[in-house]
């Protein structure tokens, strides 16, 4: 009789699962918002009914009810379109609709040695669709040679101060490891560009540290409940990494890897070390993850809460569920090729842009 | 003929190595300024296994950049009175100069050979390009 039940429940959760997983990938439609565009990078709502959109090349484009205007928003700060830097992220302070504040990461030539290039962060009060009192907020010290893995996402915390990733340069890994320097580290400020006092690292280095260790970090979210905060990173040949992550702590790299270097060299054999964090997710070969958000919509009940990742190599969308059973991860979409952001729309569906000089905005939908 | 293309290969192969086991251990030595517990065992294992992992990239690129320079140390060699063993041992040098310094120039300043990022770094690629080159003219001058 035992084993009679527990071949019924059994049974009943396979084809409950069954059911769950196929209602998953049969939900949601996709349909595209807008094309042409050049280099995307990021997006925002501004309103329920305009989205900002940012491309490399520096410009921001506009989407008003559904039309991409030829307009683009003015007095935008010129930035380094090479390599992988250029005009990048673009995020709202909490209190937008009444301070109008807007955020912009890009990269920057150095003045006078054209050859360096480093990550600015700016605030702007928006005023229709023109930047006004543009103020540095940060700038990543010291400047680079290579236009490469310049971080540059950006996220509000509860406390209104917010979170800018800062990558590893790509020619200097090794200075992610050291605190004198913004090379692979993630680093904290209030809105205003000034130093929080509650710094984890305020007496050990750079007091913006939050935390350290980082190559390329893309994607930056909060749990639903605003409790955690993810980082999702590209690693070198393998090795891209979804990470929890914490004040002041150091998350390895290049000392621990799950990867090689591109040319198939030994960065490190570790993979892990007391003192160093552990990802809770690492992919072996790489994703190349390029953005990350929380689904906070109401429109898929199943997927409130869950992560969700695009990725440019091959290039697809990932769902992935963390849960007292583990990290589950599941593709959803795979036939858009490189995607460069997804972003909770404010009428709780998803938006998706691809990469590119031709990309295109897409949205998935319930069907 | 096949002799001297066997000796080419052969040159490029002893540079690859070299340099691949430059670029480990460089990485290998930054490990242990940051006391990771670096074995002997664990550098000789890895050099070897970097043999294969990025021999496939850096042979065919030391191949290729040594094969053009060469063509132009052959005409030299032909038409003057230079002799085999400095002007190989320059062409190779010159054509890790390029390894080391012009691809990454190129490639908008990205080393994609981390062992060519410092600056004793390229000088090695430089004198292993130097030593290819003298294996090959020393090996000619036998004929």
């Amino acid at each position: 009789m035992n084993i009679k039940r527990k071949l019924f429940f059994s049974l009943l959760i396979a084809i409950t699962s069954f059911v769950i997983a196929e209602n998953d990938l049969n939900e949601f439609k996709i349909e595209v918002l807008a094309e042409g565009l050049d280099h995307p990078w990021s997006l925002v709502h501004i309103s329920d009914k305009e989205i900002l959109i940012t491309e490399k090349t520096g410009k921001i484009r506009i989407l008003k009810e559904g039309n991409l205007l030829k307009q683009t928003v003015q007095n935008v700060p010129e930035s380094l379109f090479a390599g992988q830097g250029g005009l990048s992220d673009i995020v709202l302070h909490p209190n937008f609709q009444k301070n109008k504040y807007i955020y912009l990461s890009f990269s920057e030539s150095h003045s006078i040695n054209k050859r360096l290039s480093t990550l600015r962060v700016i605030r702007a009060q928006l005023n229709g669709y023109q930047l006004e009192e543009v103020k540095e907020i940060f700038k990543a010290d010291p400047y680079r040679e290579a236009p490469a893995h310049f971080g540059a996402r950006m996220l509000f915390l509860d406390d209104k101060t917010m979170l800018i990733t800062s990558g590893d340069g790509f020619n200097y890994r090794e200075k992610a490891q050291s605190l004198d320097n913004h090379f692979g580290k993630v680093i904290r400020l209030n809105d205003d560009g000034s130093i929080p006092l509650d710094n984890p690292l305020i007496d050990k280095g750079k007091k913006e540290i939050f935390s350290y260790g980082h190559r390329n970090q893309q994607g930056l979210t909060l749990s639903l409940d605003n409790s955690i905060i993810y980082l999702v990173e590209h690693g070198p040949r393998g090795g891209d990494e979804l990470n929890i992550l914490n004040p002041g702590k150091n998350y390895g790299w290049p000392a621990i890897t799950y990867g090689l270097d591109y040319s198939g060299a030994t960065i490190s054999p570790f993979t892990e070390m007391t003192g160093l964090e552990q990802p809770i997710k690492y992919w072996v070969p790489s994703i190349a993850p390029s953005s990350m958000t929380t689904y906070r919509g109401d429109k898929f009940k199943n997927w409130k809460g869950d992560l969700f990742i695009s990725s440019m190599v091959p290039g697809d969308l990932r769902r992935i569920r963390i849960s007292k059973k583990g990290v589950e991860e599941e593709v959803l979409i795979d036939n858009l090729g490189r995607l460069r952001n997804v972003y909770n729309s404010a009428d709780g569906n998803l938006l998706v842009l691809s990469d590119g000089p031709n990309a295109k905005l897409y949205k998935i939908s319930p069907k | 003929m096949l002799r001297k293309i066997l000796l080419f290969l052969g040159a490029m192969l002893l540079v690859s190595i070299l340099v691949i086991a430059q670029t480990t251990l460089s990485n290998f030595i930054w490990l242990i300024q940051v006391d990771m517990p670096v074995t002997f065992g664990i550098v000789i294992s890895r050099i070897f296994q970097d043999i294969f992992t990025m021999g496939l990239l850096v042979y065919p690129i030391v191949l290729i950049i040594n094969l053009l320079i060469f063509l132009v140390a052959v005409l030299l060699v032909k038409f003057t009175n230079f002799s085999k063993v400095i002007t190989y041992s320059f062409a190779g040098g010159v054509a890790m100069l390029l390894l080391a310094i012009g691809i990454p120039l190129m490639g908008g300043g990205i080393y994609g050979i981390s062992g060519a990022r410092s600056i004793v770094g390229k000088l090695l690629f430089i004198l292993f390009g130097i030593l290819g080159g003298y294996v090959y003219g020393k090996g000619l001058k036998k004929d």
